[in-house]
């Protein structure tokens, strides 16, 4: 356990040694994976005792109230801006009348009887999600990677499978931040600095597992993300192009 | 009981991409049965997890049908629903729909009954995804100039179903697990690179084409049977009218 904890705080500060003798494990994936695993899964601890509070407590009359007034207030600040026309008016009252319905139905399935007590099934509900979400982590981890395995491979990278994947897996390290995540203003921005960190770390990771050079292994860790960028923009632009020209057609006739 | 255990010791090391354990089944005497009986238990063994979440599912979750009639009694009191009344015949068009939908949802919902069918689907499907996977992998290894014989290459890419452990958690109820195509890949990579001794570009190949080629023929019969269908469906329509 020791031995983790000073892996994980050697990996943040991107000691090079210590990152070596990891890659040189027999068991480098399997470690690799706990220590992701594990940081995902504390990482999403506090969203997911938000989650669980939430799903604990009754969805009763008070909570829906609640909601209700959050969201009149925010269509009261869209008023502030200025009088709305009658079209308008009258879509947001069709809105706010389709809104109430929509309440009304969520509070009576909640009040439905269930096998369990109510308490039980929001317990399940809250720790499925928080499970849900550390290993989805995992899954998108090793499929990105595959992407990052085959650039390095193509531009000469060394290193075995296995060793690869449990030495990029250390880059959830820095990710532990977005423990903070849900904390209201700063949270998203300590988040975002964890993720910047753990890129940092990811492109360390590759280059000491492909015994490559930073520049390689930066190219190698970003290529398949820059390829995705640019055809989703692509595909943007030409779904964007299509859709005008439809339109134009369609008022030109 | 060691059966068992080493069975799950050598699933849990090929997961990680252990190439020991892979060597282990391509060594075995006789690696086919010890792949076959390593999925038949794995597969027992995810069917009952997975019938313990659902029944966990089923008993947190209300009943489906007080659940639409909470939905239908409110949407009824919308205007819009009013207005669909006064147009005769609306009204019954749009129960008619919603009955369906909502029958379709009835299968989708958790039924520990239905759940029970696993016990036979789950190992059953492994069994067919590793037949299959197996011998087109086996073939394009040999193309490659692999070196293993069919007996080594079914028993080491019986572990590429390792991947499927994960699966385990859905013992506990709303834990869903996905995107496990992309592990099952490396294992079996893993597995065909340790068997035929393939250089890497050629393993990625032999291991890649068997899901494209499944996923191709899988399409090409259901557009084939979408086509025969909608073509039905259009001829009664048209001998309807």
């Amino acid at each position: 356990m020791n031995d983790m904890l000073i892996l994980m705080r050697d990996t943040a500060l991107l000691r090079e040694p210590a990152m070596e003798a990891f890659r040189d494990r027999k068991d480098a994936m399997k470690r690799g994976v706990a220590i992701l695993l594990a940081c995902f899964l504390i990482a999403g601890s506090l969203a997911g005792l938000i989650s669980l509070v939430n799903h604990v407590r009754p969805f009763g009359p008070e909570q829906a109230d609640r909601i209700r007034q959050e969201v009149l207030q925010g269509f009261e600040q869209f008023q502030f801006y200025g009088a709305m026309d009658p079209d308008a008016q009258a879509f947001l009252d069709q809105f706010t009348q389709n809104f109430e319905s929509g309440l009304r139905m969520g509070v009576e399935i909640a009040s439905l009887p269930t096998v369990l007590p109510k308490g039980i099934a929001g317990f399940f509900t809250a720790l499925g999600g928080w499970l849900t979400t550390a290993f989805g982590r995992l899954t998108a981890f090793l499929a990105y990677g595959i992407w990052v395995l085959l650039f390095a491979k193509l531009m000469g990278g060394s290193g075995g499978v296995d060793r690869f994947f449990g030495l990029t897996a250390l880059f959830a390290v820095p990710n532990l931040l977005s423990f903070f995540a849900p904390i209201p203003c700063v949270g998203p921005m300590i988040a975002f600095v964890g993720w910047v960190w753990g890129v940092v770390v990811y492109i360390k990771a590759v280059q000491v597992s492909q015994r490559f050079t930073a520049g390689r292994a930066a190219a190698a860790a970003l290529l398949p993300a820059a390829i995705v960028i640019f055809v989703v923009a692509i595909l943007s632009l030409l779904s964007m192009i299509g859709f005008i020209a439809a339109v134009s057609q369609w008022i030109g006739s | 009981m060691q059966p068992v255990t080493r069975s799950f010791g050598l699933l849990w090391d090929a997961l990680f991409l252990q190439r020991d354990a892979y060597a282990h089944m391509r060594d075995d005497d006789n690696p086919f049965v010890e792949g076959l009986f390593i999925l038949v238990l794995l597969g027992v063994l995810l069917a009952v997890a997975a019938m313990i979440g659902t029944t966990l599912e089923w008993a947190s979750t209300p009943n489906l049908d007080a659940v639409r009639d909470v939905v239908l009694k409110n949407l009824q009191t919308m205007e819009w629903y009013q207005f669909l009344q006064r147009s005769p015949g609306s009204e019954s068009s749009f129960l008619q729909v919603w009955n369906s939908i909502w029958n379709a949802f009835a299968g989708l919902a958790p039924s520990p009954l239905r759940s029970l069918t696993g016990i036979i689907t789950r190992p059953l499907g492994l069994i067919v995804w590793w037949l299959v996977f197996g011998l087109l992998a086996h073939g394009l290894a040999r193309v490659f100039g692999g070196k293993g014989t069919l007996n080594q290459t079914l028993g080491a890419t019986a572990l590429a179903a390792s991947p499927q452990l994960i699966t385990l958690l859905t013992v506990l109820p709303f834990v869903a697990v996905a995107g496990l195509g992309t592990w099952t890949l490396l294992c079996g990579y893993m597995a065909l690179r340790t068997v035929h001794d393939l250089s890497w570009p050629r393993a990625v190949f032999a291991a890649l084409l068997p899901p494209l080629i499944i996923g191709l023929v899988v399409a090409l019969i259901v557009s084939a049977v979408l086509v025969v269908g909608f073509t039905i469906a259009m001829a009664s329509f048209g001998g309807g009218m």
